[in-house]
C-alpha cells in the first residue's frame, strides 16, 4: 500500500520535471542557455498566487472546466501499471478506461476553448477535435493489440506479464504497436511535429489556443494536467513497450523506471529539434501511420500470430 | 394474443422508461402545437401501438400493431404540414412500407396458412423450413429498415427531425428500439444460424456506425444531427448482436451471451440519452424557432437546465467514462477482444475492421458532440432569437430531468439492469460471472478487464473535491474583464461557427462527403480583395442517397420506359408475356417448395431465357 502511494506520488512529482527537461534539453541542443528543468514547479507556484480573469463572454463551463480537465488525469495516474513487482496497484482497470478518461479531459478542454467566444479558442478546439478523432482509433487499436499480446486486458497484469515472460513470438506486432503508441504520445501531448507548445502564433497553435484566455490558478491546473498527461503517456510507454526492470529489487526498479522516463523525454526532445511542425492537414499522414501500424499489428497478431 | 414473457417485459420496461418522461415533456410542449386533438390522438395511439408490438404473441396482432406504429408516426410527422415535412413524411411512408413488405413475406412464408398462429408455433415452422437464410434476409431487411441500418437509413435523418420534438424523442429513442426488439425476437426463432449471418450483421453495424457519425458531423440542423447519431448507435447495437451471433455459431455460448447483453444494454442506453438529447434540442428549438445550429450560441446563460441536461447526454453518447454509454461500449469492445482464439480466417479480417470502425466512431462522436454542445450553448448568441431565449416551462424541464435520471440510474444500477437483461434473453446465465460482487463489472473471459463505474465516479468526485478545496484555500482574486481578441472586439461573427468547427474533418473526409461549396462575394468597385459582404455555405448530400437511391430511381425510370414500350405490342406478344409469367411462377414454386438441385434451377433459367428471347424480344429488325 505504502509502495503504491509512493509510486503514484513519484509519477505526480516527476511529470512536470519531464516536461521541463524536454525544454531545457532542447535549449541546450540549440546552443541556448538552458532553463532549469525544474522551471514548471516555479511556474506553478507563481501562477497560483495570481488573480483569475474570466472573459466577459464566458459561462459556468469556464469555471468548472479546469477541474474536469485535471481530475480524470489524476484518476488515471492511480490506475497506471506498477513499476516493480509486489507494489500494490488497482489491477482491474484496463486501457479502455484510461483512454476514456483521457478523452473526458480532452472533451472539457475543447468546450473550454469554445466558451470564451474568441476565435482562437475555436481554432484550437476545432483542430484538437480533428486530431483527437484520429488519435482515438489508433489508441484503441494499439491498446487492444498490446493487451492481446500480454494476454491480459488490465494494464497492471499486462505490464507484469510482458515484463516477466516477454512473448518473443509476438515481437512483430509488438514493435508495430510500440511505434504507433510513440506517435500517439507525441500527438496527444501536443509536441512537435503535431503541435508546438512554445509558440502563440495562430497558425501553429492547437493546445495553447484553447487555453489562451486562462490565467492564474486556472492556468496552473490546466498546465498541471498537461504535464501529468505527458507523465501518464510516458509511464504507459515505458511499462508496456519497454518492459524490463520491474523484476529487480524496488530501489533498482524505481531508478530504472525513472531513467526510462528520462530517456523517453530526451527522445521526444530530440525529435522536436530535428523536425518542423507539420501543417494541420499533413498531421493525418502522421496519425495515419499510427492507425495503420496499430491496424497492422492487430492483423498480424490475428492472422499470423506473430 | 398477448403474452408477458421476459423479453416482452424487458422492452415494455424500456418503452415505459422512454415514455413517462416524454409525457411530461409533451404536455409542456403542447402549447406549441396548433392541431392539438389530431396530435394527441396520434401520439397516444403511437405509444399504444409500440406497447402492442412488444406484447403481441401472434402474427396478426404483431403485424397490426407494427403497421399502426408506422402509420401513427407518419401522421405525427405531418403535424406541421410544411413543404419539407410533407416530403419527409412521403419518404418515410414509402420506406416503412418497403420494409413492411419484407416482414409480411417473412411471416407468410413462415406461418403457412394460419396468420393467427402464435410465435411458438412459428418456431417449429422455422425449424422445418428449408431455406433459413432466406428467412434471415427477409427479416433483416424488414426490421433493420425500420431500425435505420445502412443502407436503408436514408429516410431517418429526414423523418425524425420533421416530427415535433417529443415525437422525435419517441421515434429515435423508442421506436428504433422496438425494431431492435423485433429483430431479436425473431432471430432467436430461426434455427441453425450460419456464421455468415453474424458477419453480415457485424459489417452492417460497423458501416452504420461510421456512416452515421460522419454525416452527423457535417450536419447543421441540430435534430438531423441527432437523427444521424441514431444511425450510428443502431450500428453499435448491431455490432454487439453480430458478435453475439458469430460466437453462438462457433459454440461459445458464454461469450455470445456477453455480446448480446452488451447490445441490449446499449439499446437501453441509447434510448435514454437520445431521448434526452432530442428533448433538450427541442427545448432550444422551442425558444429560438430555428433548427439551424449556426443561429444558436450562448444559450447556457439563459437556459442553464436545458444546457446541463444536454451536457450529461452528450458526455454519455460520446462514450466517456463513467457514463452508461461508456459502459456499454466497453462491453462491446470486451466481447470483441475475446475473439482472439478463433480459427476462422474470415473472422480474423472482420473483427479488426469492426474494432477499427467502432474506435473511429468513438473519436468522431466526441468531436461531433463538442460541436453540438459548444456551438449551441457556449460563446455568444448568433441571432436575436438566441439572445432572447428563456428557460423552457417547468413541465418540459421536468421531462428532461426525469430522463437525465434514467441516464444516471442506468449507470448507477448497472448490475441490476444487466441481471434483468440476462434473464430476459434466451442465453446462458452469466450474471454471476460478470458481477462476482456488485461493485465491479468483469469481462467474461478469464484474462479480461474490469471496470467499476461507481469507483470511477467516486474517484472523479473525490479528486475534484480535493482540487476544489486546494483551489479555495488559495483565496484567489477573481475579475471579469475583456480578454484579448487580436485587438478586435469579440463579436458573434468573430467566433467559430459549426461549419468552421467541422472544417478540418470535412476536408479530411472530402472524398466521402463531396461537399457542394457555395461562395458568394460582393466586390467593391472591382477590387477582389475588398468586399462588402461574403457568404460561404457547404452542403453535404449523403453518398447513399446520391448513388443508391437516385440510381434506383433512374433504373426504375429506364425499366418503366421498356414497360411502356411493351404496352404498345400486339396481342400475340401479350399472350407470350402471360405464358412466360406462368412459367416463372411455376418454376419459382418448384424452387421454394420442393427439393431441388442446382442443375434443375440452371435448366429452368435456360428455358426461361429461351422463351423470353423467342416470344417477347423476337428478332432484331
Amino acid at each position: 500500500m505504502i509502495d503504491y502511494i509512493l509510486t503514484v506520488l513519484l509519477v505526480f512529482m516527476i511529470s512536470p520535471f519531464l516536461v521541463g527537461l524536454i525544454k531545457s534539453f532542447k535549449m541546450f541542443m540549440l546552443f541556448k542557455r538552458p532553463v532549469s528543468p525544474f522551471q514548471p514547479y516555479v511556474d506553478f507556484m507563481k501562477l497560483i498566487k495570481k488573480e483569475v480573469i474570466y472573459s466577459k463572454e464566458s459561462s459556468v463551463i469556464t469555471k468548472i472546466a479546469p477541474f474536469m480537465i485535471l481530475s480524470p488525469i489524476i484518476v488515471v495516474v492511480f490506475l497506471l501499471p506498477p513499476i516493480f513487482h509486489g507494489s500494490f496497484y488497482i489491477s482491474f482497470m484496463d486501457a479502455f478506461t484510461i483512454t476514456g478518461l483521457l478523452s473526458l479531459s480532452t472533451f472539457f478542454l475543447m468546450l473550454l476553448g469554445l466558451d470564451s467566444a474568441s476565435a482562437f479558442g475555436g481554432i484550437g478546439s476545432s483542430r484538437e477535435a480533428f486530431i483527437a478523432a484520429l488519435v482515438e482509433p489508433a489508441m484503441i487499436l494499439t491498446v487492444f493489440t498490446i493487451s492481446l499480446i500480454a494476454n491480459n486486458i488490465g494494464v497492471g497484469e499486462a505490464a507484469l506479464n510482458l515484463s516477466f515472460h516477454f512473448p518473443i513470438h509476438h515481437a512483430a506486432s509488438f514493435i508495430l504497436a510500440g511505434i504507433a503508441f510513440f506517435i500517439l504520445l507525441i500527438a496527444e501531448n501536443g509536441r512537435i511535429p503535431v503541435d508546438n507548445p512554445e509558440t502563440h502564433l495562430e497558425l501553429t497553435m492547437v493546445h495553447e489556443a484553447m487555453i489562451l484566455d486562462r490565467s492564474g490558478p486556472d492556468l496552473a491546473l490546466i498546465e498541471t494536467a498537461g504535464a501529468l498527461k505527458f507523465g501518464v503517456f510516458a509511464s504507459l510507454f515505458v511499462t508496456l513497450f519497454l518492459p524490463f526492470g520491474a523484476n529487480l529489487c524496488w530501489c533498482l526498479a524505481v531508478s530504472v523506471f525513472v531513467l526510462k522516463l528520462v530517456f523517453v523525454s530526451l527522445v521526444v526532445g530530440w525529435i522536436e529539434i530535428n523536425t518542423a511542425k507539420l501543417r494541420l492537414f499533413k498531421v493525418p499522414n502522421l496519425l495515419g501511420i499510427a492507425i495503420i501500424f496499430g491496424f497492422l499489428s492487430l492483423v498480424i497478431y490475428y492472422i499470423l500470430g506473430a | 394474443m398477448f403474452s408477458f414473457d421476459s423479453l416482452s417485459v424487458l422492452f415494455l420496461g424500456l418503452i415505459f422508461l422512454g415514455v413517462i418522461p416524454n409525457l411530461f415533456y409533451m404536455s409542456g410542449y403542447l402549447s406549441h402545437i396548433k392541431r392539438k386533438t389530431y396530435f394527441l390522438i396520434n401520439y397516444f395511439a403511437f405509444i399504444a401501438s409500440m406497447i402492442g408490438v412488444v406484447l403481441s404473441n401472434e402474427v396478426m396482432s404483431f403485424l397490426f400493431f407494427w403497421e399502426l406504429m408506422s402509420l401513427t408516426s407518419w401522421q405525427l410527422i405531418l403535424t406541421e404540414p410544411t413543404q419539407s415535412n410533407l416530403k419527409a413524411a412521403r419518404f418515410y411512408f414509402f420506406m416503412t412500407h418497403f420494409g413492411f413488405v419484407f416482414i409480411l413475406l417473412f411471416f407468410l412464408l413462415l406461418s403457412g396458412n394460419n396468420l393467427f398462429s402464435d410465435f411458438s408455433s412459428l418456431k417449429e415452422a422455422a425449424f422445418n423450413f428449408k431455406y433459413p437464410t432466406l428467412l434471415f434476409f427477409l427479416m433483416t431487411i424488414g426490421f433493420l429498415s425500420k431500425a435505420g441500418a445502412v443502407p436503408l437509413h436514408v429516410w431517418l435523418p429526414y423523418a425524425h427531425p420533421a416530427a415535433p420534438s417529443p415525437v422525435s424523442a419517441l421515434m429515435s429513442g423508442v421506436m428504433l428500439k422496438v425494431a431492435i426488439y423485433a429483430f431479436l425476437r425473431f432471430i432467436f426463432i430461426l434455427p441453425s444460424w450460419q456464421i455468415e449471418w453474424g458477419i453480415v450483421i457485424l459489417v452492417v453495424g460497423a458501416l452504420s456506425a461510421l456512416v452515421g457519425v460522419l454525416y452527423a458531423l457535417s450536419e447543421h440542423d441540430i435534430k438531423a444531427l441527432l437523427a444521424n447519431h441514431s444511425v450510428e448507435n443502431i450500428g453499435i447495437i448491431l455490432i454487439g448482436i453480430g458478435v453475439g451471433m458469430i460466437f453462438t455459431t462457433l459454440k461459445l455460448p458464454l461469450l455470445a451471451a456477453f455480446a448480446f447483453i452488451a447490445a441490449v444494454y446499449h439499446t437501453f442506453n441509447h434510448m435514454s440519452f437520445k431521448s434526452l438529447l432530442f428533448m433538450s434540442a427541442g427545448s432550444v428549438l422551442h425558444e429560438t424557432h430555428t433548427k439551424n445550429i449556426e443561429k444558436y450560441g450562448g444559450l447556457i446563460k439563459n437556459m442553464p437546465i436545458t444546457a446541463f441536461m444536454f451536457l450529461i447526454a452528450a458526455i454519455s453518447i460520446s462514450a466517456l467514462p463513467p457514463t452508461n454509454g461508456f459502459l456499454s461500449e466497453w462491453m462491446i469492445f470486451q466481447s470483441m477482444l475475446n475473439s482472439s482464439g478463433i480459427n476462422e480466417l474470415s473472422l480474423k479480417l472482420f473483427f479488426p475492421f469492426a474494432i477499427f470502425a467502432l474506435a473511429l466512431t468513438g473519436g468522431l462522436a466526441i468531436a461531433c458532440f463538442v460541436k453540438a454542445f459548444g456551438i449551441t450553448f457556449l460563446g455568444l448568441y448568433r441571432s436575436t432569437n438566441a439572445k432572447h431565449a428563456k428557460e423552457v416551462n417547468i413541465l418540459m424541464q421536468t421531462g428532461q430531468i426525469l430522463m437525465a435520471g434514467v441516464v444516471i440510474s442506468l449507470m448507477l444500477f448497472l448490475p441490476f439492469v444487466i441481471k434483468f437483461i440476462n434473464s430476459a434473453l434466451p442465453i446462458e446465465n452469466i450474471y454471476s460471472k460478470i458481477f462476482p460482487n456488485i461493485w465491479v463489472m468483469h469481462s467474461i473471459s478469464h484474462n479480461g478487464g474490469a471496470v467499476s463505474p461507481l469507483l470511477l465516479l467516486g474517484g472523479l468526485i473525490v479528486v475534484s473535491a480535493l482540487i476544489l478545496v486546494f483551489y479555495k484555500s488559495l483565496n484567489i482574486k477573481k475579475r471579469i474583464s475583456h480578454t484579448w481578441a487580436c485587438g478586435y472586439n469579440t463579436s458573434a461573427k468573430s467566433q467559430y461557427s459549426a461549419t468552421g468547427f467541422a472544417g478540418p474533418i470535412r476536408r479530411f473526409f472530402g472524398w466521402l462527403y463531396r461537399p457542394e461549396v457555395h461562395t458568394h462575394t460582393q466586390t467593391l468597385a472591382g477590387h477582389k480583395t475588398k468586399f462588402s459582404s461574403s457568404l460561404y455555405e457547404v452542403h453535404v448530400k449523403p453518398l447513399f442517397e446520391k448513388s443508391l437511391y437516385e440510381g434506383t430511381k433512374k433504373a426504375v425510370n429506364i425499366i418503366a420506359y421498356y414497360v411502356y414500350r411493351l404496352s404498345h405490342f400486339e396481342k400475340v406478344k401479350y399472350e407470350a408475356l402471360i405464358f412466360n409469367l406462368i412459367i416463372l411462377v411455376l418454376f419459382s414454386y418448384r424452387v421454394f417448395y420442393h427439393a431441388i438441385s442446382w442443375g434443375n434451377i440452371l435448366l429452368e433459367i435456360i428455358i426461361m431465357a429461351v422463351f423470353v428471347k423467342i416470344l417477347i424480344i423476337g428478332d432484331k429488325k
